[in-house]
């Protein structure tokens, strides 16, 4: 009894657990505060936009994964700095709109990603890459359309209409397509 | 990419599955099954339609041949785009 009347006196004062797209707006935020130059919609896991955050652009609705790093500079500038010591090998990144780059890409300095490509996990990407493209590999690889990878994905029984259910819902739903049963 | 002399449909469409799966393509057959047979995911589709794209010069509809399920399907859209060339 007395705990509850504690629990319901305190309840003003506790903070309310923010959903997952009001935490993802919070930390697109916080990288525009760093620098980052970030259009709608975007759902970004990382904050590793290395020490120029300013020198990345990226366009609307993209979705970057965890663990993807964005280098603008060249540390092995470190290497001449005997004969220039305050040298400095820079580079923008600019990602286009409609992009998805997976978990742990490595997006080296001057790189342009243009509209509409997908980028596979820990792909190492350099230089310009056309609009549509699907890449994957180190170095990173044109393999094809992104268009034609995600028409098959919508077709295919792998991929689960599963997203934004319940948490137990969800798993159910995982666990009977994988056929892991309790 | 190998310069292999192709001529029909079922042809290009063996090469571009042996060129991505190691599949050899004498033994790829019109009722192969993409993904149980061939164990074809999404991302080995896409190469493979790269491959016979660049093989044959023409552009597959993505809408068109999303769905294939096996070997026919893909030589069928292949057939259709070439406009309706014998496989």
């Amino acid at each position: 009894m007395f705990k509850k009347l504690i629990r319901r006196l305190l309840r003003p004062l506790r903070r309310k657990r923010p959903t997952v797209a009001e935490r993802d707006a919070a930390h697109v935020a916080a990288l525009r505060k760093q620098g980052v130059r970030i259009g709608e919609g975007c759902r970004i896991y990382t904050s590793a936009f290395s020490t120029e955050p300013w020198l990345v652009r990226i366009g609307d609705r993209v979705g970057i994964a965890g663990g993807v790093k964005f280098l603008t500079h060249d540390g092995s500038v470190h290497l001449i700095r005997r004969d220039r010591p305050m040298a400095q090998k820079l580079g923008t990144i600019t990602v286009g709109n409609d992009v998805f780059i997976g978990e742990s890409a490595i997006i080296l300095p001057g790189t342009t990603i243009a509209d509409g490509c997908i980028v596979g996990p820990g792909a190492v990407v350099n230089g310009e890459v056309p609009p549509h493209s699907i890449l994957y590999g180190n170095p990173a690889q044109i393999v094809g359309r992104a268009s034609l990878y995600l028409a098959r994905m919508k077709l295919s029984p792998e991929t689960l209409d599963c997203f934004g259910l319940p948490e137990r819902e969800r798993r159910q739903m995982i666990e009977t397509h994988f056929g892991i049963g309790k | 990419m190998p310069h292999t002399i192709v001529s029909s449909s079922a042809d290009i469409v063996a090469s571009g599955v042996e060129e991505v799966t190691g599949r050899p393509a004498t033994r790829c057959r019109p009722e192969d099954r993409l993904v149980e047979d061939l164990k074809v995911d999404s991302l080995d589709f896409v190469r493979i339609v790269q491959v016979i794209e660049d093989l044959s010069g023409i552009r597959l509809d993505d809408d068109r041949v999303a769905g294939a399920k096996t070997l026919a399907d893909l030589t069928a859209a292949v057939d259709e785009a070439r406009g309706g060339a014998a496989a």
